[in-house]
């Protein structure tokens, strides 16, 4: 048995989480954002048709995250809004678990084992590129190491791991996690362009959102907007990326116990076990189920719907909480590593999608 | 001391579960879109 010893990951300052009345109002703007993007898809699309006029089918992702934006940049949310906005990844991990059920299991080894292999490629090539321009750049290590996280595994949850893994600075893990989530946005707007400029199938669109774009919200967003096909691809894609997220964090983590910057401990299965998103285990146990036709076509539709609605409030979430003001004061050099990085990144994983294309015919 | 908290991520599987049973079970129908 292994005794090497490893970092054990400090908690988070525990704030006393917000009772169940103190969502209400958030989780309802939500709702109500969410909601009104929808309606907002439904009436153009009529008024279009009953006008005979070719407009483009916007979705409502789109415009949820557009109200959302608009919100959060022009007006101030005020506070009594913010602990149910921030319930918006849960909403997501819901939708994901019941998206499941849109995969039978040989979807999931097929697809699941070229992103497996993708995202190894993307995670290795990722981490060493941004390590490679924060060095460059005269980056602190540790900040480097968030970014390096942030963009090559899945954004803020995976900062958040690293930085009480590797003992890092709160100012690093903000300046990580402002920069991952800007470019998000900025992804969330310049994929699905790139990709209707080359005429990406959905499945191509779908892998390549779910390797290229940071965090699970936007990356979701991103496949919605493409197509509900491309969607629904990028979710798988995407679900894999998050697998790896303990093994990531839990290397950085013996790397800095090395150096003696960082806390360590013997109990490595234990760290793995605790980094490793539960929703993962969900989404498959909801596709084993359907695989072996637990439920019936219509319960299908019922759940994808369900998961619809659940990721109808995460986008809506998406847009409340980008705020670009507070990411303009969080600095330059970092966000230019951050920026150079993701569209390296973007152009990297964009071949790996391309050269599967062309091995396994997507 | 270990944290006997459930994460937000467990919770997201439980309420996911708890609504795929509702489905099956006929408790939830024909969820609209």
């Amino acid at each position: 048995m292994t005794t090497s010893t490893i970092v054990i990951p400090k908690e988070a300052p525990t704030k006393s989480p917000p009772g169940f009345l103190q969502l209400i109002p958030g989780v309802l703007l939500l709702a109500v954002i969410g909601y009104a993007g929808k309606l907002i898809e439904h009436s153009v699309n009529t008024y279009a048709k009953v006008h005979h006029i070719t407009f483009p089918n916007i979705e409502y992702v789109l415009w949820a995250i557009l109200i959302g934006l608009v919100i959060s940049n022009v007006l101030t949310v005020p506070k009594i809004f913010e602990p149910g906005i921030a319930t918006y990844e849960f909403w997501l991990k819901i939708g994901i678990v019941l998206l499941g059920s849109r995969f039978v299991l040989a979807d999931i080894l097929k697809l699941g084992g070229i992103s497996l292999g993708l995202v190894v490629l993307e995670i290795s090539l990722s981490l060493l590129l941004m390590h490679w321009l924060g060095r460059v750049f005269g980056l602190k290590p540790k900040l480097t190491s968030l970014l390096a996280v942030g963009s090559s595994i899945c954004g803020v949850s995976a900062i958040i791991a690293a930085k009480g893994a590797i003992d890092a600075d709160d100012e690093d893990s903000t300046f990580a996690i402002a920069a991952i989530l800007a470019l998000g946005a900025l992804a969330l707007f310049t994929f699905p362009v790139i990709g209707h400029a080359l005429h990406l199938n959905d499945t191509s669109f779908g892998l390549w959102a779910g390797l290229g774009v940071d965090n699970t919200a936007e990356a979701t967003a991103t496949g919605a907007l493409y197509s509900d096909a491309a969607g629904k691809i990028a979710v798988l894609a995407k679900t894999c990326r998050n697998a790896m997220i303990g093994f990531v964090v839990l290397a950085y983590a013996i790397y800095w116990a090395k150096r003696g910057q960082a806390e360590a401990v013997t109990n490595k299965a234990r760290f793995l076990r605790a980094k490793f998103p539960k929703f993962v285990l969900g989404f498959l146990a909801i596709s084993l189920l359907a695989s072996f036709h637990f439920f019936t076509k219509d319960q299908l539709t019922s759940l994808a719907n369900l998961s619809r609605w659940a990721f109808l409030l995460t986008f809506a979430g998406v847009g409340l909480r980008t705020n670009f003001r507070a990411m303009s004061r969080q600095g330059f050099r970092p966000f230019v590593v951050g920026a150079l990085g993701e569209v390296l990144i973007a152009i990297l994983t964009f071949g790996l999608v391309f050269g599967a294309n062309r091995i396994w015919g997507l | 001391m270990a944290n006997k908290r459930l994460s937000l991520d467990a919770w997201a599987v439980i309420i996911a579960f708890a609504l795929a049973i509702a489905v099956r079970f006929g408790a939830i129908h024909k969820v609209p879109w």
